[in-house]
């Protein structure tokens, strides 16, 4: 369906580490993946796998002493980490933005909300072209600006947004947080959103309307979405393509269709036995034996295979590569090499 | 809506001065003996005509609620009464004096405001670095240091060894200030007077490093340690994923959140700044309300000791007022 | 129900307690090998201890008796001869010897009034926090007054209405001293009611001062040692600041603080009289704090600076 068009990111064996006292977490090894323009991915995997780092090192965000030590990854054919701080600082919020798990403790506490949203589009000049500055000294231009942010409030569905934007961020509901979030990460029309995890903080109904915001401004927008998260559900009732991760590495990816009814990777049908199914007659549900692997000690060869049904001998040795089958779905694993 | 808050808290500092003015009263007259006989003894210089009229005007023939009761009402009429030791009026006293002892203060406070703020964001982004350490070193021995004692050495260094600047006293008297407000740096300013800014200033350096050293030592601690803790919050991630210079996102975002327990521990300074003020007045000779207060307890001159301690508690809850009220405009999720 | 309560007495709970600490206090130990900063700061608190208390052994002179034709004599280093190594005072007194009993002072004063403070306070503070009501009302309210006094003040007009000596200078550290243990204890005692060995304790039946004794006092102790250490610093200071302004103990009783004061006069020719003494007051203030701060990361993570 999506192979066709040109790929708006391309991430290219992608490697972040953190050094700790017990030696080097591998963090992310090695991730490929692409993301198609107006694309829905998910990215999905237990906590710990690497997701989250590895949207933080899309955005070059990983924090001391995380490093990106290998990997290219390619806007529009541009290599971001290569980019000089003040260029990169150009994409983040501008061309690629992000909303997080918690947004209780993503907001700064210590300004308005719609200060927030502001600061967005004055750092990238999104009010009359004028250029990036923080100063609000501008009269015509402050106009615009809260002409704008109550816009964005707006579009994201917070209820009386110009009184809601000079609230604080303690003053919202976690739903109307998080909608603030969004307000914030699509302000200056990025063309990327990546979302980590950005319902796990809420109620079940409040998910749904967040879940349903987002698939509103990927299609108004045409914004591309990634969506980091660990349930298989979710992402197979948002986005297109799933990509699966463990231990750091990209262990299938897919049309979330082929995926979820014909899963390839022993992993991805593990998740899938874990997932109970309304209405399906009473079985019980098929828990993964065994613990996500430490990244600092991971086992040689393919890392799922101590926890995998169908592991041979020859899976505890030597690199395991992504093979890419006729129906253009990548698969990491022995059985299809 | 804030303004009925800050005058309800206000109007809550009235019984606590209240509390001070009884708890005073009552401290005077635990002093053991006779309060006019030991100022007579002390003093010497009073009539022994006049013993009967102090007596009266301590109110000393009246039972003690009267007594206190009448030491109030005066007390809210802003009588403080009359120091024999100096001939005049308590108030009148006190307010001669208040000018240079606030200076005092306020140039410790700014003194220790520019040391700790640098320091205290510095060491915080660079944690563990050489400058980090050597910083909290230094805040560590600022911490431990009495007052009275790095005022000495000031004065050793930088007095007698260098002669860079003066050892006491608020200014040259042949700058020829003219006094206007009390507090000579602005005075000099105000009459244009060059010299007598440039006196006074040199004169305000030393007592502002010895009573603001304590100070910047704590600032800066406390600043360190809570911009650490907001550099490690989700929100300075999302700043920088928003495409926020560096440089604001520690300038703005995480020091916005930092200054909350900062602030809270300058309040706490200012009663500290308050009580070190009359040792470095005294090791500076600094004609401050300090150095009348300390006079006015060898000459045993009750009635001053009594209103400069009052003057000093007022003080000290007035700013801690300040600070409550500066902290609601700070901390959002605070309202009074 | 009465009957099986009866078997254990009362101070069982104390002393298991007792025997925790015992083997925790190892356990301490250990920790404290792993900050050498608080470990040295602990070892020099031990050793003015020890200064302290042998100050009629290790000093070579007569603290109060002067040599006339010898004063102010330079240090050692300063081209002073060895029997006055540290100099000599304007009085011709040996500032060693001086200083060797002058740490008595301020070992007493600060040890007696941080004892006492601790005591009161966290004794009124429990009950407080334990009772609330009307006493918790009168405590706290008058907490606030004493808080409306910057600390230095409050010891400068008790002394200065009640005249110097060591029982008024106890009095004056104290009077206000007690608060900061009494908002802790308080505090504590308020969040530790909450949880369930209280009521536990409180369902089979112990009294209510059993409870406060063997059931949560031990549970504040850390919190109350690390504060007791930290304001221990505190005191010696405002003990100094108050013999430096001459309220404190009078002389020719040897204070570190009056030493420094007596020193002022004689600061351009020399220096020593009044520098020597304050920097014993700072290495011993310094090492109290530094202990303080590993004390506290050891024993109490939450308490950060105030």
């Amino acid at each position: 369906m999506t192979t066709e068009r040109k790929p708006l990111l391309e991430i290219r064996s992608l490697t972040t580490v953190f050094p700790t006292r017990r030696g080097l977490v591998r963090a992310v090894s090695g991730l490929d993946l692409t993301l198609a323009r107006g694309e829905l991915l998910g990215l999905v995997g237990e906590s710990g796998c690497g997701k989250s780092v590895s949207m933080l090192s899309i955005l070059r965000l990983v924090s001391h002493p995380g490093r990106i030590v290998a990997g290219e990854v390619l806007l529009e054919g541009q290599d971001l980490l290569r980019l000089p701080i003040h260029a990169m600082r150009q994409v983040r919020g501008r061309q690629i933005s992000m909303i997080f798990q918690d947004p209780m403790t993503t907001l700064n506490p210590a300004f308005r909300v719609g200060d927030q949203i502001a600061e967005s589009l004055r750092i990238h000049g999104m009010l009359n072209g004028s250029g990036s500055s923080i100063w609000p000294f501008n009269r015509g231009r402050a106009e615009a600006e809260r002409k704008r942010v109550v816009e964005l409030l707006d579009e994201v569905g917070i209820a009386v947004p110009w009184e809601a934007r000079k609230r604080y961020p303690h003053e919202f509901s976690g739903g109307m947080q998080q909608r603030a979030l969004i307000a914030i990460a699509v302000s200056c029309h990025p063309k990327i959103l990546l979302a980590d995890e950005p319902t796990t903080a809420l109620d079940v109904t409040i998910q749904a309307q967040i879940m349903d915001l987002l698939r509103r401004l990927n299609q108004e927008h045409g914004t591309s979405v990634i969506l980091v998260t660990h349930n298989l559900a979710l992402a197979a009732t948002f986005c297109q393509n799933i990509a699966v991760m463990y231990a750091g590495r990209l262990v299938e990816k897919g049309s979330t269709d082929a995926v979820i009814e014909d899963p390839r990777h022993p992993y991805t049908r593990g998740l899938l036995e874990c997932i109970p199914k309304i209405g399906a007659t009473r079985q019980p549900l098929q828990p993964i034996p065994g613990n996500v692997p430490d990244l600092a000690e991971l086992p040689p060869g393919c890392a799922f295979h101590p926890r995998c049904k169908k592991a041979q001998d020859a899976c505890q040795e030597g690199e395991i590569p992504l093979v890419t089958l006729e129906d253009g779905r990548q698969v990491r694993c022995l059985l299809y090499v | 809506m804030r303004g009925v808050k800050i005058l309800e808290r206000l109007l809550y500092t009235i019984p606590i001065m209240f509390g001070v003015a009884v708890l005073v009263f009552l401290f005077m007259r635990m002093t053991p003996g006779d309060p006019v006989d030991i100022m007579m003894g002390e003093a010497g210089t009073v009539a022994p005509g006049e013993m009967e009229q102090l007596r009266k005007e301590f109110h000393l023939d009246e039972p003690l609620h009267v007594q206190l009761y009448l030491f109030l009402a005066d007390a809210v009429r802003g009588d403080l009464g009359y120091s024999y030791a100096y001939k005049k009026p308590v108030t009148e006293l006190i307010a001669e004096q208040l000018p240079a002892t606030i200076e005092l203060a306020l140039g410790a406070l700014l003194f220790g405001l520019i040391v700790a703020v640098p320091i205290g964001i510095w060491s915080a982004v660079k944690q563990y670095s050489v400058v980090d350490r050597l910083s909290m070193a230094g805040a560590f021995l600022g911490v431990s240091m009495p007052a009275f004692w790095l005022g000495i050495l000031l004065i050793l260094i930088f007095s007698v060894k260098l002669r860079w600047l003066p050892v006491t006293g608020r200014i040259d008297y042949t700058a020829g200030l003219q006094v206007v407000t009390g507090f000579y740096v602005l005075d000099s300013i105000l009459t244009g007077n060059t010299t007598a800014l440039v006196s006074s200033l040199k004169h305000l350096v030393l007592p502002s490093v010895a009573l603001g050293a304590g100070t910047a030592a704590m600032v800066a601690r406390v600043l360190r340690s809570s911009m650490v803790e907001s550099l490690r919050q989700d929100y300075v991630i999302l700043a920088r994923a928003k495409g926020v210079r560096e440089t604001w996102v520690v300038l703005k975002h995480a020091l916005r959140n930092a200054l909350i327990p900062t602030v809270t521990v300058v309040g706490i300074q200012v009663g500290v700044l308050l009580g070190g003020n009359m040792i470095v007045e005294q090791v500076f000779s600094w004609p401050g309300l300090g150095r009348l207060a300390v006079r006015a307890i060898f000459s045993r001159d009750f009635p001053l000791v009594q209103g400069v301690v009052m003057v000093y508690a007022l003080t000290f809850v007035l700013a801690n007022l300040l600070v409550d009220i500066l902290y609601t405009y700070i901390n959002p999720k605070i309202t009074l | 129900m009465q009957t099986t309560q009866t078997t254990v007495p009362w101070w069982y709970p104390l002393a298991l307690r007792l025997r925790i600490w015992a083997t925790n206090a190892a356990g301490f130990l250990r920790d404290l090998a792993g900050h050498p900063i608080a470990l040295t700061g602990g070892l020099v608190v031990l050793l003015y201890v020890a200064m302290a208390i042998f100050a009629p052994q290790i000093a070579p002179h007569d603290p109060t008796k002067g040599e006339l034709l010898r004063r102010l004599e330079p240090p050692v280093w300063a081209g002073g001869s060895m029997d006055y190594w540290l100099g000599t005072d304007a009085q011709g007194r040996d500032l060693w010897s001086r200083i060797v009993f002058g740490s008595r002072i301020s070992l007493w004063v600060g040890f007696v009034s941080v004892a006492i403070s601790a005591i009161v306070g966290v004794l009124l503070g429990c009950l407080a926090g334990y009772f609330r009501g009307a006493l918790d009302e009168v405590l706290s309210r008058f907490s606030d007054l004493l808080l409306a006094f910057p600390y230095l003040i409050f010891a400068i007009a008790v002394m200065a209405f009640m005249g110097p000596g060591m029982t008024n200078l106890l009095l004056a550290l104290t009077f206000k001293g007690w608060v900061e243990f009494y908002r802790l204890a308080r505090g504590e005692m308020l969040s530790e009611k909450t949880k369930e060995y209280v009521a536990a304790a409180t369902a089979v039946g112990m009294g209510h001062l059993r409870i406060i004794v063997s059931e949560v006092l031990p549970n504040i102790f850390h919190s109350v040692l690390v504060l007791a250490t930290l304001r221990l610093g505190v005191m010696i200071v405002t003990e100094a600041s108050l013999s430096f302004l001459g309220l404190g103990i009078q002389p020719p009783t040897p204070a570190w603080g009056s030493m420094v004061s007596e020193g002022r006069d004689y600061l351009t020719t020399s220096w020593w009289v009044s520098t020597l003494p304050g920097l014993a007051i700072l290495i011993l203030v310094l090492a109290i704090n530094v202990f303080g701060e590993g004390l506290r990361d050891i024993l109490d993570p939450r308490l950060k600076i105030e």
